[in-house]
């Protein structure tokens, strides 16, 4: 991204940025104001070198505020790809084991990855809908530790869609969307994953693709079309197709004794898709469930702490308990959020602390309050 | 590796102890004889993808082929 003259004589005065930064709260020698002008000033190899950009969590609080509209998450991402190019590289978490099994998804092969389809409803090869699953069944595998399981996610997802009489197609063939690799500076790997996906979803002929996973989505909608213009197909999140569908959907409801909960917004169905209404509206839609709001919530919500599974920190933990007891003070008895990382990282968070909110996936909470059979 | 859809045979861990020299080779010769059965290997288009791009350079210009 390169600024403008207007950008830059602008900018490097007001802060905002920083002081709306995450991670500048926890490590004050972190600043994105900082980071722009160095960056306008100094040779850009040397800024490159820097370790600091490996922080930024991609979160956009200070892009939503900045009065000049520069999109530091996009700017930083631009630098993380000439870092790469230099050998400064990330410090990824679980021993990289997440970014290893995207790299491997480059190569042509055919994954096993729809099994838990089989015993959870019905789905096709072919058809006009395609359920983008994403990452989770690996997450079930690797995250396991946290008595996790993702692919439950999936599962009610699943269940949802052919309530509504739809069997999606869902495919072994599905790639990492290259969500992270492309915010780790590695494009190379972003573009042969995108690649790879743009074909298997042509050969399923499906005319919309819809994702429980707000990042996938995202890089759908911005990445993918930037890289091969406008999508032959419709990009589309569940909570706003089941919005949009609700009254047709005719749901009923079983009810459940504990029902007040909060939502926690991802970054990247929030403040970068604006997407807030949907998730609210269905949990609205709940009979008997309560929906409380934290204090920072909507464009002003708080991220999860950790991005691309890289650089997990005492940062990221100090963010994330940060939330939890936000998400706490509102007396909800659980903690409703609509991505998957969410979950993991808030669920990580409380281990091994007197900490007990569960966090729970809004699809989950939806197929077990409506009635499947 | 189930998941990815690679031959689980494909790793193998076994503990042969320093004076175990004849079951090291029988056990290098029935891998190799396995691992020419399966053919080539599914991941050696994907390998190069995410390495250190200096590391890559260097393995490039050995290695042509980018075998
Ligand atoms: S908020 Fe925008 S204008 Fe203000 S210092 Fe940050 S980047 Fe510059
Ligand atoms: S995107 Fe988020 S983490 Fe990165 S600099 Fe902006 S506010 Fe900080």
């Amino acid at each position: 991204m390169q600024l403008t003259q207007h950008q830059i004589d602008y900018c490097m005065e007001c802060g905002v940025c920083t002081g709306s930064c995450p991670v500048s709260r926890n490590w004050s020698e972190f600043s994105p104001r900082q980071i722009i002008k160095r960056t306008c000033i100094e040779n850009p190899e040397e800024v490159t070198k820097r370790r600091e950009l490996w922080q930024c969590l991609s979160c956009g609080r200070c892009y939503s505020r900045c009065p000049v509209e520069i999109d530091f998450p996009e700017f930083n991402r631009q630098q993380r790809v000439a870092a790469r190019l230099q050998g400064n590289l990330p410090q990824e978490s679980h021993h990289g084991v997440m970014q290893t099994i995207s790299l491997l998804q480059t190569a042509k092969l055919t994954q096993s990855r729809t099994a838990w389809a089989r015993d959870a409803g019905k789905f096709s090869d072919k058809g006009d809908y395609f359920y983008f699953v994403g990452c989770l069944p690996y997450f079930e595998v690797t995250f396991r530790y946290l008595n996790l399981s993702p692919l439950t996610s999936a599962k009610s997802v699943l269940k949802i869609l052919n309530k509504m009489g739809i069997e999606p197609v869902i495919s072994n063939e599905e790639r990492c969307c290259g969500h992270d690799a492309l915010w780790s500076g590695d494009e190379e790997k972003f573009e042969k994953l995108a690649k790879l996906n743009m074909e298997v979803i042509a050969a399923s002929g499906a005319k919309t693709v819809i994702f429980s996973c707000p990042e996938g989505y995202f890089t759908f909608k911005n990445n993918y079309a930037k890289l091969f213009g406008n999508l032959p197909f419709e990009v589309v999140y569940l909570t706003e197709f089941l919005a949009k569908e609700w009254n047709n959907a005719n749901f009923t409801f079983s009810g459940n004794g504990s029902s007040s909960v909060t939502f926690h917004d991802p970054c990247r169905l929030g403040r970068l898709s604006g997407l807030y209404e949907s998730p609210r509206k269905l949990l609205a839609n709940l009979p008997e469930t309560k929906l409380v709001e934290m204090e920072r919530s909507l464009i002003n919500a708080q991220c999860c702490g950790t991005s691309a599974w890289m650089e997990c920190s005492s940062c990221s933990k100090s963010t994330q308990v940060e939330r939890i007891n936000e998400a706490r003070d509102t007396g909800a008895g659980t903690l409703i959020t609509a991505c998957p990382k969410c979950q993991i990282h808030l669920t990580c968070a409380q281990q091994g602390t007197d900490l007990n909110l569960p966090v729970k996936d809004i699809f989950t909470y939806l197929a077990e309050r409506i009635k499947l059979d | 590796m189930r998941l990815l859809g690679i031959d689980e045979r494909r790793l193998r861990l076994k503990w042969v102890s320093a004076s175990e020299g004849a079951l090291f080779a029988a056990e290098i010769q029935s891998y190799v004889e396995l691992l020419k059965e399966l053919g080539d290997n599914p991941l050696s288009d994907a390998h190069l993808c995410q390495m250190n791009p200096m590391m890559r350079s260097e393995m490039q210009k050995e290695e042509p082929a980018g075998a």
